[in-house]
């Protein structure tokens, strides 16, 4: 670089199309991953827009006000029951808008005897149950209130007689979706009250319903963790593996590469690990699968974690990073006295962080993004992992891509963060690596 | 004993302390268990599979030589399955090998945020296989997609990416030209940046300008490395198996099914285990040849 300043020709077209290629390739990788953060935002009225939008519009709040003076006080449950058609039958009918949660104040005298409120979450995961299609009646919600309490779909507050005062009616706002209410409500007679007021107001904090709807949804299937589950299955996969292969690959790389003198053993045993690269994964998925049937195994944690207690790669790395540790270090520690596990420990471990670094996050990748393994190896949702969950989600009927996109978006989370901090480990394990790639 | 060889004087020790001699033995266990349990005894219960009618429930079922091998070979779905993976093999060489030795080629020239845009190279490696294809599957949506949206203002589609025969291969395909390989890239920068400057600074005093530079010294010095990286991508694209599918479950009309889902679905799907033992073992063999040439060619550099 000691002509710096002299433009050599050709190395402005040069770098021009370096830059414009680069720039193109970083476009290219950032575009899906920004197209599924903007959609795990919409509603599904922006979902389905076309042309697609990049901008998620803000979720609307329908906040609707009951009036009942005038008529027989009834219990409570009477007026739950009014609340819940109130909700869940317009909702229906208007299932493609952009609704981000249905809230129902009843009112009689002047004052406040309930509050009601339903968010968007609630109303996707609990619709295929408590309105299937847009055919309702009277009798229908006497059906559906105990799903609906059992599930805790909708919020129900009762204030009976101690409700503080009602503001002023607004009437039915000039808006499209208050229009809508109101249009249904006009025309049906389900609502016993009387609706005084539709309003509609923007709910920021409904933008993020996609991922509640996720966790509602996977309660039923992996239990009270719900999403948390698959999470909470994937780390603890993930992690062991780590843990594991730190622990046995470097035991196993610093006995090949020190405590062995003998060539020959030394060469057989380097062989015995390293010729298992040849076998594919694929290959091994059914005589695997037998074997954890045989171990009683099939459908539980430790039959993903088991199989990657044998990568041929990571001893190989570890041995030609410890190959580099001087042996006149070692024997000094040992005539010293320090005992073999000692030496290890206390000398070669802290001389390699690096190495371990770079196996650990060069395990984490591609243990967290498994997936075939997990699929076969586990037909119980309670033991699936974020990839097969993930999977499974696109076959569910009652799922929108946003909730696909959500769930998408934070199964790329852990390694987005882990890959921010070790950037230069991936680096240093891939020339460790080599060529062997 | 006044000034010991440092060598005899471990022996000594070694003798006196008996722990050398079991020290190898009980750190190389544990994984030596793990190998024979994981790796090796699976690989022969593979084999010996593969020459039963095996039965699940009552194991290992009715020997029958080498006949599960002749049917898989006879039969149309796996010769369809071949000529797919042929398929695949002959685009992802001409849509995407090439393309991470061009972007390390060209980013060796960049400067400027070069840190910045290889950790952009590798975003895509660290979005899971499986959410990376739903985000696509989600842009190939043929109404309400990104791409069909797109490809309208150039006059083009709309296509059904997925349900079209003679567009699902592509589709496929597609999402990993646009990402690229970070870790192929990392490979051949790596190797672009450990040619010594002195030979560059020498080729440009005798005239040879930037592009040239590139193409007569840059790029013979990586060859190597990407034939490696070629053995490495032909066992890659034989054994794909989440892209395709999370994508398609290789549909449609099996359009997409390749070898690898084959020896999934026979096992899984329609418990024929004794077949998918013996297609198992066929991948064994041409992934094994592959990386003997893989490690041999290795093994003439050094």
């Amino acid at each position: 670089m000691a002509r710096k300043g002299v433009k050599e020709k050709g190395q402005r077209s040069l770098s021009i199309t370096a830059y414009a290629v680069t720039v193109f390739f970083t476009l290219a990788a950032l575009i899906p991953v920004l197209w599924m953060i903007s959609s795990s935002l919409k509603t599904d009225k922006d979902i389905d827009a076309y042309p697609p939008k990049w901008l998620p519009s803000i979720p609307q709040s329908v906040r609707v006000t009951i009036d009942y003076t005038g008529q027989e006080p009834q219990d409570n449950v009477y007026y739950e029951k009014d609340a819940m058609r109130a909700t869940w039958y317009p909702w229906m009918k208007n299932l493609r808008e952009n609704i981000g949660e249905v809230e129902i104040t009843g009112i009689r005298g002047g004052t406040m005897i309930y509050r009601a409120i339903t968010s968007s979450s609630s109303f996707h995961v609990g619709q295929p149950m408590v309105v299937p299609s847009a055919m309702f009646n009277d009798t229908l919600m006497n059906l559906k209130l105990p799903i609906i309490k059992e599930q805790k779909l909708s919020k129900f507050k009762w204030y009976g007689d101690n409700g503080k005062a009602a503001g002023d009616t607004a009437g039915i706002a000039d808006s499209a979706l208050a229009a809508k209410f109101g249009e249904f409500y006009g025309s049906t007679a389900f609502v016993k009250g009387k609706v005084t007021s539709i309003v509609e107001k923007s709910a920021w904090s409904r933008l993020f319903d996609s991922y509640l709807s996720l966790n509602k949804l996977a309660k039923d299937a992996a239990g009270p963790m719900g999403f948390f589950q698959y999470f909470l299955n994937s780390s603890i996969v993930t992690l062991s593996c780590v843990f594991m292969q730190m622990v046995l690959g470097g035991l196993a790389g610093y006995t090949l590469s020190h405590l062995i003198r003998s060539k020959r053993w030394q060469f057989f045993w380097i062989m015995f690990f390293l010729a298992t690269i040849m076998i594919p994964d694929i290959s091994l998925l059914l005589p695997l699968y037998l074997l954890m049937k045989d171990l009683h195994l099939v459908n539980s944690l430790l039959a993903m974690i088991l199989p990657h207690s044998a990568w041929g790669i990571i001893i190989f790395l570890f041995k030609g990073f410890f190959d580099q540790i001087s042996k006149e270090l070692l024997q000094a520690a040992r005539v010293d006295g320090a005992s073999e596990i000692r030496t290890f420990t206390q000398i070669v471990i802290p001389l390699s962080i690096p190495i371990f670094a770079s196996v650990a996050v060069l395990t984490f990748i591609p243990v967290w993004n498994e997936f075939v393994w997990p699929l076969v190896v586990n037909n119980l949702p309670k033991y699936w992992t974020f990839t097969v969950a993930l999977n499974d989600l696109q076959n569910q009927s009652n799922v929108q891509q946003n909730m696909i996109m959500a769930s998408s978006f934070v199964s790329m989370t852990p390694l987005l963060i882990i890959f921010l901090f070790s950037q230069k480990y991936i680096e240093k394990g891939v020339s460790f690596s080599g060529v062997k790639g | 004993m006044g000034d010991p060889d440092p060598i005899a004087g471990v022996e000594i020790i070694s003798i006196r302390k008996l722990n050398i001699r079991w020290m190898p033995v009980l750190f190389l266990f544990p994984s030596v268990l793990c190998y024979v349990l994981f790796k090796y005894y699976p690989l022969l219960n593979m084999i010996y599979v593969s020459f039963f009618r095996y039965s699940i429930v009552n194991p290992p079922g009715v020997f029958v030589g080498f006949s599960n091998y002749t049917e898989f070979l006879s039969s149309a779905t796996f010769w369809q399955a071949v000529s797919n993976t042929f398929v695949f093999f002959a685009l992802y060489l001409g849509l995407t090998f090439w393309i991470p030795i061009v972007q390390a080629l060209l980013l060796s020239d960049i400067r400027r945020a070069n840190a910045f845009f290889r950790f952009m190279y590798q975003l895509p490696t660290i979005v899971p296989a499986v959410a990376g294809i739903l985000v696509w599957k989600w842009m190939y949506n043929p109404d309400f997609g990104l791409l069909n949206y797109w490809l309208h203002f150039v006059g083009l589609g709309p296509y059904l990416w997925l349900n079209d025969l003679n567009m699902t291969k592509l589709a496929i395909v597609l999402p990993a030209v646009f990402a690229g390989n970070g870790i192929s890239l990392l490979l051949y920068y790596s190797a672009i940046k450990s040619v010594p400057t002195e030979i560059l600074e020498a080729a440009k005093v005798d005239g040879a300008g930037p592009w040239r530079r590139i193409w007569t010294m840059l790029l013979p010095n990586i060859r190597f490395i990407i034939v490696i990286q070629f053995v490495a991508f032909m066992s890659g694209v034989l054994l794909a198996y989440d892209n395709i599918y999370v994508m398609t479950q290789g549909g449609p009309a099996g359009s997409t099914t390749v070898v690898s889902m084959l020896v999934v679905n026979t096992a899984f799907q329609q418990s024929r285990f004794g077949i998918s033992g013996a297609m198992s073992m066929f991948m064994f063999i041409i992934i094994a040849l592959l990386t003997v040439l893989q490690n041999k060619i290795s093994a003439e550099k050094d």
